[in-house]
């Protein structure tokens, strides 16, 4: 009979008796995406989020983000103050009057974006969601990591934004697991957003799906409203 | 030296950013491969992960966490890969490894590891993505539950739980086979 102890040691034998090696193919390919895409200075690289950053782990009073935008807020004032005058002492000369701006016309709408993300699931079948952006304000999106069980109420669907990064709404709702495939639609002006659920007659039992959105800009999630809807 | 690498590589340094690939390389194939059970889409999913890891390397604050870093990418695009191209990696058929007429008297040390290794890959095979990224990172990369909550991104009760049921679902698979094997047996 075969026991457990040996049943452990079967499987860590087959993990790890088979030696593979990357192909050289593989190698070269992404050297040459990073010579075609050489590094730029990128001033903002200190408020980007941090890949491995904890959540809840300082969020915008971490050292470095809070030093970012306190250098930012500086070389505002200061900006801010130069073109104003204020630094010049004596009240400036009236200058010419300024002709008139011309007025921008609005371009075409641009045409939607599409976007497929496997979500991450604790329990439960597959999930995916395949999101419409009609404001071409989305850059990416990602899954999230769901907790254990169900935690939106009311609604069954929640926003927030992340604590780290201020460009990213987290996007929380509450399903069962054999919900599978999801759709979400960002309205134009980047406002409103549904999120439509497989109507799934299975198991009753709840289980948290997350998304993770990045927009271009900072937005508050209380400025976003996001309805849940079951097909 | 890695560390080193890393902050070079994080400010464009192309030479530091070859020896960084080159020295992870294989590490991440080993991870991918062992999620994906296939060479190619193993192929694919590193390349992607090294691809990001050059775009993205700037943002990663502490140069000591690119491993954990490295881990979370290859992981996440193996699983997304696997979810992605259907549910059972590799898709198609499971081979049978021992040969048809392979005499079992001769050599039973060699061909019991064979059947071993057959019956573990399709259990293997029968995990969920995730189940089977959990086991890989825990046998392959060799992380503790807290190390994989830490890569995951996730709590660590989270990793201890799935990695627990990860490995009651291979032993399940492993007993489901070993009975039907010898069901197969007494009927012939």
């Amino acid at each position: 009979m075969t026991t457990f102890d040996e049943t452990d040691r079967r499987i860590a034998a087959w993990f790890t008796d088979e030696t593979v090696r990357v192909p050289e193919r593989t190698i070269d390919a992404v050297l040459a995406h990073a010579r075609a895409h050489p590094r730029r200075r990128d001033p903002l690289v200190s408020l980007r989020r941090d890949p491995m950053a904890r959540p809840f782990s300082g969020g915008l009073f971490a050292p470095v983000p809070l030093l970012a935008a306190i250098g930012l807020i500086a070389v505002a004032v200061l900006g801010g103050a130069v073109v104003g005058g204020f630094l010049d002492g004596p009240a400036p000369t009236p200058g010419p009057v300024p002709t008139a701006t011309p007025i921008a016309t609005p371009s075409p709408s641009p045409s939607p974006r599409t976007l497929h993300v496997d979500l991450v699931e604790v329990a439960g079948e597959d999930a995916s969601i395949d999101i419409t952006d009609r404001s071409a304000s989305l850059v990416d999106a990602e899954s999230g990591q769901p907790a254990d069980g169900g935690s939106v109420g009311g609604s069954g669907i929640e926003l927030a934004n992340d604590p780290v990064d201020p460009l990213v709404i987290v996007v929380t709702w509450t399903g069962t697991p054999c919900d599978t495939t999801h759709t979400l639609e960002i309205s134009d002006d980047g406002r409103t957003m549904t999120l439509t659920r497989p109507r799934c007659e299975g198991d009753a039992i709840p289980r948290d799906l997350q998304l993770r959105l990045r927009f271009r800009e900072a937005i508050e999630s209380s400025a976003l409203a996001a309805t849940l809807v079951t097909e | 030296l890695q560390r080193d690498l890393v902050e070079r590589a994080a400010r464009g340094d192309q030479e530091a950013f070859e020896a960084l690939v080159r020295l992870s390389a294989n590490r991440l194939f080993a991870i991918a491969y062992r999620i994906l059970r296939d060479h190619h889409r193993a192929e694919d999913a590193v390349q992607q992960t090294l691809v990001s890891i050059w775009d993205e390397l700037p943002r990663l604050r502490d140069p000591d966490r690119f491993d954990a870093w490295s881990y979370r990418v290859v992981t996440r695009n193996s699983v997304a890969l696997a979810k992605r191209e259907g549910r059972g990696p590799g898709g198609g058929a499971i081979v049978r490894l021992l040969p048809d007429d392979a005499d079992e008297s001769r050599a039973p040390d060699d061909i019991g590891s064979v059947v071993e290794r057959d019956q573990i890959e399709r259990g293997f095979r029968r995990l969920k993505p995730d189940h089977r990224a959990i086991l890989t990172l825990h046998h392959v990369a060799g992380l503790s539950s807290p190390e994989i909550a830490d890569v995951l991104g996730i709590p660590a009760g989270t990793a201890g739980s799935r990695l627990h049921y990860a490995t009651q679902a291979l032993r399940a698979a492993l007993d489901a086979d070993a009975r039907l094997d010898t069901t197969t047996e007494r009927s012939a």
